[in-house]
């Protein structure tokens, strides 16, 4: 029920009871004592100045996710280093981005500090569930929607030396990466992997520690890599990794057994993928609610590697295979070590 | 553009506008030495006659209310090297920061006041509600119940805005100043941590890095700021009431100091005992002047 007191802030103006403004706006929403008190709609006026006219706010940067052409933009002017996160429904990939936006908010972390980000918008957005003020019991991260677009999280990080490395995670629903699978002309629709410089696959820790989910999941997960690879959509990549996620999960229950088929799980990937550059695994735990003695495990090594100072170009001239000169083979004997 | 007009940055209850009333009552008495001095007093000092005489009657100074962009203009004068300056400086309303980051939008004259700006002063308190605690963070170390399975919708209550923990709404629409309608170019920051008495730590600087680590973070490695600077000011000196109210438990002790003005504490680098104008010093540039 609406009051004279806060539908007018003027005590004189009668609007309440005769509909009309005391100061004759018409209409009267135009007076700027009208509904003062109201709470104040999304793309109202910010704030009125003592003025009897209202002046349009103004837009600022939304702080938001970004999307492909926010992207494009930024890296037109700054040099960025994309990170794919490719997973399955519900594998990790956003709590792990809310995770690590998390850590910078409690402080340096990785040996790299915060130097800006402009997403701050939408890793807030990512992580309130995991905040106590957010009235929940246990943590989570909301559902990243298959109707949202690929989206994309800034993070500027300064380290010792150096000028700031500008990480940009890539996030879509996991559904799109299954359908993609499933149906590989739909591989086109993932322009977030001819971005990536790097694309880590997150290994769903809770699937492979079911022995009801493991036989298929075990078989899918190493079908996306292929589809990927096969279908070229990692020719720009420069690095490929696998990241166990939801450690957690994996040291309950029979951990024992849990932990051996990891292990062979990842040994048999690597040994499928290592001619394609996968060369080693990591096993992260980005949101430890149901074994806290795990705790954040494997974030700062992966902070870590993305921010690496990349591995200079070899300068040197390219040996040549079969060459008619005698001085080009011996040189192609040196670099390539071959003594024979 | 004035040299010496400040944009004054902080939410509800920061302390922006007891910093005023108290500065104002600080170079207008002249009850103790400070480093810039009051200039001639040609103005209009109604707002800040009506918010310092709340300061003085020892009650809490009401702030600013939405609607009003005060106007804050003091002539001083820098003894050392005999310069004048007009400190200019515009007290927002807390609301006008926290819609801004609600909404995205912001009025134009705040955009105004922003590209004027030659320097800032960032307020935060350090009586402030902990908004960043996570819920492992509070439940640390108990023994973990097990997580009801979510269904495939997941949670879906909608984010709160105003939730979102002080430090990061802060950084936000700092970066967002480097944006447009913005694109201010990196400014001194001084950062004003009030209520400073109520605060644990040594100094001003260990504060900020331990209470809001993002911002101190964003502040020392972004381009945003030109220099930083951190003080710890209580310029109230202890807990005081609202008007009206039952008077707040320091009210008799501060009322029966013979000088006001040695009811503000600060500390920080370069400042001297109750001198609030310090920082504005050290924003202007005249402390390295001779």
């Amino acid at each position: 029920m609406t009051d004279q007191k806060t539908l007018c802030q003027n005590a004189e103006c009668q609007v309440a009871t005769t509909g009309k403004c005391h100061l004759g706006h018409d209409p009267v929403e135009r007076c700027p004592n009208y509904a003062r008190d109201d709470i104040v709609p999304d793309n109202a006026d910010v704030v009125a100045e003592p003025t009897t006219e209202r002046v349009a706010p103004v837009e600022i940067c939304s702080g938001d996710v970004m999307h492909l052409e926010d992207l494009a933009t930024l890296a037109r002017t700054t040099p960025v280093r994309v990170v794919a996160l490719v997973g399955d429904q519900r594998a990790g990939k956003t709590t792990l981005i809310a995770s690590i936006y998390a850590m910078y908010c409690k402080g340096p972390f990785a040996g790299m500090a915060f130097a800006g980000s402009r997403t701050l918008v939408g890793f807030a957005k990512r992580h309130h569930l995991a905040l106590l003020n957010s009235g929940r019991a246990d943590p989570t991260t909301p559902r990243t929607s298959r109707d949202e677009p690929v989206a994309f999280f800034h993070l500027a990080l300064s380290g010792a030396v150096g000028p700031p490395v500008h990480l940009v995670f890539s996030d879509r629903s996991g559904e799109a990466y299954g359908d993609a699978r499933i149906v590989t002309d739909l591989i086109q629709n993932l322009p977030e992997l001819l971005q990536a410089d790097r694309v880590c696959f997150l290994l769903d820790g809770a699937k492979l520690a079911s022995k009801d989910q493991r036989p298929a999941y075990s078989r899918q997960f190493k079908q996306m890599i292929h589809a990927l690879l096969d279908n070229g959509a990692l020719v720009n990549v420069k690095a490929v990794e696998v990241l166990s996620t939801k450690f957690d999960l994996t040291k309950r229950g029979d951990a024992e057994e849990q932990l051996r088929y990891l292990d062979a799980y990842e040994r048999t990937l690597i040994a499928e993928f290592n001619a394609r550059g996968l060369t080693e695994c990591y096993r992260v735990c980005a949101l430890p609610k149901a074994d806290q003695s795990v705790g954040f495990l494997g974030l700062d090594e992966a902070i870590k590697r993305w921010t690496a100072a990349p591995p200079r170009p070899e300068l040197g001239p390219e040996s040549i295979a079969d060459a008619p000169r005698q001085i080009d083979r011996m040189l192609a004997k040196a670099t390539t070590g071959d003594a024979a | 553009m004035n040299p010496n007009r400040y944009l004054v940055f902080g939410f509800q209850s920061s302390g922006k506008t007891t910093f005023a009333a108290a500065l104002w009552h600080l170079v207008d008495s002249r009850e103790v030495q400070t480093a810039l001095a009051k200039g001639k007093h040609v103005g209009d000092f109604r707002y800040l006659e009506e918010i310092a005489r709340s300061w003085c009657e020892g009650w809490q100074v009401e702030r600013t209310k939405m609607q009003q962009v005060e106007e804050i203009k003091i002539n001083l004068q820098h003894p050392g090297s005999g310069a004048e300056l007009v400190l200019e400086f515009a007290d927002l309303s807390g609301e006008t920061f926290e819609k801004a980051f609600a909404t995205r939008l912001c009025p134009p004259a705040f955009v105004d006041l922003v590209k004027d700006a030659s320097g800032l002063l960032l307020f935060v308190s350090a009586d402030r509600f902990l908004d960043d605690v996570t819920i492992l963070d509070a439940f640390a170390g108990e023994e973990a119940e097990q997580s009801v399975p979510e269904d495939d919708q997941g949670d879906k209550t909608p984010w709160d805005p105003a939730k979102t923990p002080l430090q990061v709404q802060i950084v936000d629409l700092l970066q967002a100043l480097r944006f447009a309608p913005f694109v201010k170019r990196p400014f001194k920051v001084a950062v004003i941590v009030s209520a400073w008495d109520l605060a644990e730590e040594t100094s001003a600087d260990s504060w900020l890095a331990m209470k809001m680590p993002l911002l101190e973070q964003y502040l020392r490695n972004a381009d945003a700021a030109a220099e930083v600077r951190v003080y710890g000011v209580s310029a109230q000196g202890g807990q005081l009431s609202k008007k009206g109210e039952a008077p707040g438990p320091d009210r008799d002790r501060l009322l029966a100091l013979d000088r006001p003005s040695e009811r503000i504490e600060i500390v920080g680098t370069d400042v001297r005992d109750h001198d609030l104008t310090g920082p504005l010093l050290w924003l202007s540039g005249l402390d390295k002047r001779a």
